[in-house]
């Protein structure tokens, strides 16, 4: 009897220690792909000849905290007119920027906070998520 | 004699150094296990935030005394990007992305919103985009200034008040009657809107 809950107790110790390992590992799996960095499979033409579709990319989380986005930097970001997709395009104009439209002539000037990154396909600015 | 107080005290030191140790140790290991769960948790459960300024008086702010109000920030529900009209929302600000700020979600995409202010008297909102505004109207910095937002820049739900105590209370989802999008009064044609602003006129 003694020995039967005594064993009980020993399994439900290991189950709980399992548990709590798979807690912690899984929160510091978390905060890594979250805050470090994570890989991205891309889809779609628009970032040809850098990026061809279904290329998997490393890409880290840390720039953007700071705000350190600069042009020229390839960047993943919530696509603004979908939340649940994410958009991979290169910015070429950060606020106060005056970038050409495509194969217009007349020039864009953009408002603090928003960026411009259009890919091959893409020609509309939207604001800095990511 | 002196020389075996000064090994006692010698040993005594020796082991509250042992010991302290340990207990720093001890602490350290703690402190690994906890940060990456307790950095999780305020990244998917939510936070405590303060909240600034007069824009959403008087539902948070109420009084100009200077104490300000802390407010849950609900993660969890932003996770599915699903939001009611009439939430409160905490967003990164359009103008400055280092910056958040709170408003109440006023209009979805496809709705139809007469502006207080904006360039166009009546706009339909974009795909993906929503219309914020501050309870405080005329003195809050809102889509009635930088037209609509984006719905991936909300990072979070507002929920309950916390502190001061005295202020606690659930933040119901809330749509001022007067900022009801057109499209949900049933108005469809631009000669309903034209009524509609007529007797919104009136009414002013």
């Amino acid at each position: 009897m003694t020995s039967t809950t005594t064993r009980m107790y020993s399994h439900l110790g290991r189950w709980l220690g399992l548990a709590g390992y798979m807690i912690q590992y899984g929160c510091i799996a978390h905060c890594t792909l979250e805050f470090v960095g994570d890989f991205v499979v891309c889809r779609g033409p628009s970032m040809e000849p850098t990026i061809y579709s279904k290329d998997v990319i490393l890409t880290e989380h840390i720039t953007h905290r700071f705000n350190r986005i600069t042009r020229g930097d390839v960047i993943i970001a919530r696509s603004p007119s979908n939340p649940h997709t994410h958009i991979c395009k290169r910015v070429t104009g950060l606020e106060g920027d005056r970038v050409k439209d495509g194969f217009k002539t007349h020039y864009v000037r953009f408002e603090a906070g928003t960026f411009r990154m259009p890919g091959g396909c893409a020609s509309r600015y939207t604001t800095g998520t990511s | 004699m002196s020389g075996g107080q000064t090994d006692i005290l010698t040993v005594a030191l020796c082991s509250a150094r042992d010991e302290l140790r340990q207990v720093l140790e001890v602490a350290r290991r703690k402190f690994e296990v906890g940060l990456p769960i307790a950095i999780t948790f305020v990244d998917c459960f939510g936070y405590v935030a303060k909240v600034d300024g007069v824009s959403m008086q008087p539902s948070l702010n109420p009084d100009n005394s200077g104490t300000s109000d802390f407010v849950f920030l609900n993660r969890w529900s932003s996770r599915s990007f699903s939001y009611q009209r009439g939430d409160m929302v905490s967003l990164v600000s359009p103008k400055d992305p280092s910056q958040k700020i709170i408003k109440r979600l006023i209009a979805l995409e496809g709705d139809t919103i007469r502006t207080i202010g904006y360039k166009n008297r009546y706009i339909r909102i974009p795909a993906g985009h929503c219309w914020v505004e501050g309870d405080h109207t005329g003195h809050s910095l809102d889509s009635n200034f930088f037209g609509p937002v984006a719905v991936g820049l909300i990072t979070a739900k507002a929920s309950q008040i916390v502190w001061p105590p005295t202020r606690w209370r659930q933040l119901e989802s809330v749509l001022p009657e007067n900022r009801l999008p057109l499209n949900l009064r049933g108005v469809t044609s631009k000669r309903d809107v034209t009524e509609d602003l007529d007797v919104m006129d009136l009414d002013d």
